[in-house]
């Protein structure tokens, strides 16, 4: 897992403009204590140096052609006219397309100085579920009410919602409104765009991420979010993944205490109170890799415990017996870590982290133990003939048996 | 790196009057442009959308682009530079509407023209792997945020280049440089393929 060292990434974003000195002193007492951005910065060099140099290349031939074709494209008379056709018809659809746009954004303002539109009806107004109820306000602004837990899409953003919540949604602005119950909101980074949870005593403010907000608290599960008091001004700054924020004195604190209940395991109760909080399994594991990312292996060992006591589903256990193995590597025991690799493969053979454990065990075992290694990635070829690392495989079986 | 030419170079390497025969169309004065210019697009064509099938049409594609704006061309930005931000929404295009079932496998040096020694297969064959594997998770980033981090972390251009050739304001550059990173990262971590990469850089020591 990346590292989340802000200062790192700072740093990093420098080092293609040349690092000072100062800035290397930095680097060097930073990287020091934290094997995750050793890691990370390892990787991104890789990753540069690796297509950097694939892609220096002499294609004179290519060019000449591409060339070629080019002109011979834009030069031809008829392409030429037919170009300069089509670029009249843009030009005019466009302008009819302006027109329009126009003549629809006037209407739709004069219909709004209008009389306010009759109070709609149930029937009248679509619903996303049977189970919701929106009370009677206009359509652009109506509230949703919650009898059970549901999923709604708002902008770029899917939201679960607990049972008997009531939100409301401002398009304008990205923001959900959240006036009772709680969400669990994933927000979609790639369209760059805030998206707000307000509460009745704090905005929550994300770029990006997965997190879960109540009255009274917010837990973060992917990414990282603002928290804000209602007029604008930051309570915390940043809260980052498996850490929560609970509003309850002045200055609020930031703790590491059970989130509020999690809006989908709510599924499971029909009540409609408040039941005590249980963090799920993914969280823990969440704050698992987050400690290994930061090279603490008894953290992420803690969390991991804490994964496999929540009723982990198959593939959650698959993950936690994972990171028992990345945890051991991060601890310098490469024993444990191929005995616990091995493991995965083996109870989780149907599934993917079974093969990549497979694999991992084999390529782990090669760093040491050649004989080892020979026959874990034979064993992984016989499990998986077509599998995704089995060309990869193939060939470190040639260069081990040629050592 | 091999430093882009300055400017100042640029324009002393295009007289005004070979500018001006771009406007007007001549067929000279664009090849001799486009010649010039060919190898630097070309491999951010390549660095961007990582495959080799394709890549001469992506270059002849963005050749017709530039041809056909040339005549607007006011020299606002140097002539690389807007050549580049041809190229860059070309590809862009590309990822994003492929023309055609695109291929994970690279095979991007071809016939050891690649920067490894000939005597040494065992490396190349070992850079292959990795660049697959680079351009598999790649591949699972968006486009956009795929692009600015090509151009920023292996290109080596600023945030404020990059901004520039994807018409971007900074600080949404410098969050989809930080989501791509994040994002590519996680997944090479978690890819066994990868436990043994940085034994030869130290494992991040600078």
């Amino acid at each position: 897992m990346a590292s989340r060292c802000v200062e790192f990434e700072e740093l990093i974003d420098r080092e293609a403009r040349g690092w000072s000195e100062a800035d290397r002193l930095r680097i060097e007492r930073h990287l020091g204590d934290c094997e995750g951005c050793r890691h990370t910065l390892g990787l991104s060099r890789v990753v540069r140096d690796t297509i950097s140099a694939a892609s220096e290349l002499g294609r004179d031939a290519s060019i000449e052609r591409a060339l070629t074709r080019a002109l011979d494209a834009s030069t031809h008379a008829p392409r030429k006219e037919r170009f300069a056709t089509s670029r009249r018809l843009r030009v005019t659809a466009g302008s009819l397309a302006l027109a329009a746009a126009a003549a629809l954004l006037l209407w739709f303002s004069q219909a709004r100085q209008q009389a306010p539109v009759p109070q709609p009806t149930l029937a009248a107004v679509p619903t996303s579920t049977k189970s919701s109820v929106l009370t009677t306000e206009p359509e652009q602004t109506a509230w949703i009410e919650t009898h059970e837990v549901e999923r709604r899409t708002f902008a770029h953003a899917s939201v679960v919602l607990s049972a008997n919540a009531r939100v409301r949604f401002d398009d304008a602005n990205s923001e959900l409104l959240l006036e009772r119950g709680s969400v669990e909101v994933h927000v979609d980074p790639a369209p760059r765009r805030a998206f707000r949870v307000t509460t009745r005593r704090f905005r929550v403010e994300v770029l990006g991420t997965k997190f879960t907000v109540s009255d009274d608290s917010v837990a973060v599960v992917e990414g990282r979010v603002r928290v804000l008091d209602l007029q604008g001004r930051a309570i915390r700054n940043e809260l980052h993944a498996g850490e929560q924020f609970a509003y309850g004195s002045q200055e609020a604190t930031v703790s590491t205490e059970e989130p509020a209940e999690a809006p989908a395991s709510a599924e499971k109760k029909r009540s409609s109170t408040r039941t005590p909080s249980r963090i799920p399994a993914d969280v823990w594991l969440a704050r698992a890799r987050e400690a290994l990312s930061r090279g603490n292996s008894d953290a992420a060992l803690a969390h991991i415990v804490q994964a496999e006591a929540s009723s982990p589903r198959r593939n959650d256990r698959a993950e936690a017996l994972t990171l028992r193995a990345e945890a051991a590597l991060v601890a310098h025991d490469t024993s444990s870590a191929i005995r616990l690799y091995e493991l995965v493969a083996s109870k989780y053979g149907n599934l993917t982290a079974g093969e990549n454990g497979a694999f991992a065990a084999a390529q782990v075992a090669a760093r040491s133990d050649p004989a080892h290694a020979r026959i874990l990635f034979t064993r992984y070829l016989a499990r998986y003939p077509q599998g995704r690392f089995s060309e990869e495989a193939k060939k470190r079986l040639i260069s081990l048996k040629t050592k | 790196m091999t430093p882009d030419p300055t400017e100042a170079q640029q324009a002393a390497g295009y007289a005004a009057e070979i500018i001006e025969g771009c406007r007007r169309g001549e067929r000279s004065a664009l090849q001799h442009v486009l010649r010039a210019e060919a190898p630097a697009l070309q491999r951010v064509l390549a660095r961007i959308v990582g495959r080799k099938d394709g890549a001469e049409d992506l270059l002849q594609l963005t050749f017709e682009h530039a041809i056909r704006a040339f005549p607007a061309f006011r020299g606002e930005a140097s002539v690389r530079t807007w050549l580049t931000r041809i190229a860059v929404r070309t590809a862009m295009h590309e990822l994003k509407h492929p023309s055609r079932k695109r291929r994970v496998a690279l095979d991007l040096i071809e016939g050891g023209q690649n920067n490894t020694s000939p005597s040494h297969p065992q490396r190349e064959t070992e850079a292959r792997a990795r660049l697959r594997t680079v351009y598999e998770h790649l591949e699972r980033l968006d486009p956009v945020q795929r692009t600015a981090f090509v151009l920023f972390q292996v290109e080596g251009r600023s945030m404020e280049e990059v901004s520039a050739l994807m018409d971007s304001n900074l600080s949404t550059t410098k969050s989809r440089v930080m989501w791509a990173r994040r994002k590519l990262f996680d997944r090479l971590r978690k890819d066994p393929r990868t436990l043994d990469w940085l034994s030869e850089y130290g494992n991040g020591a600078l």
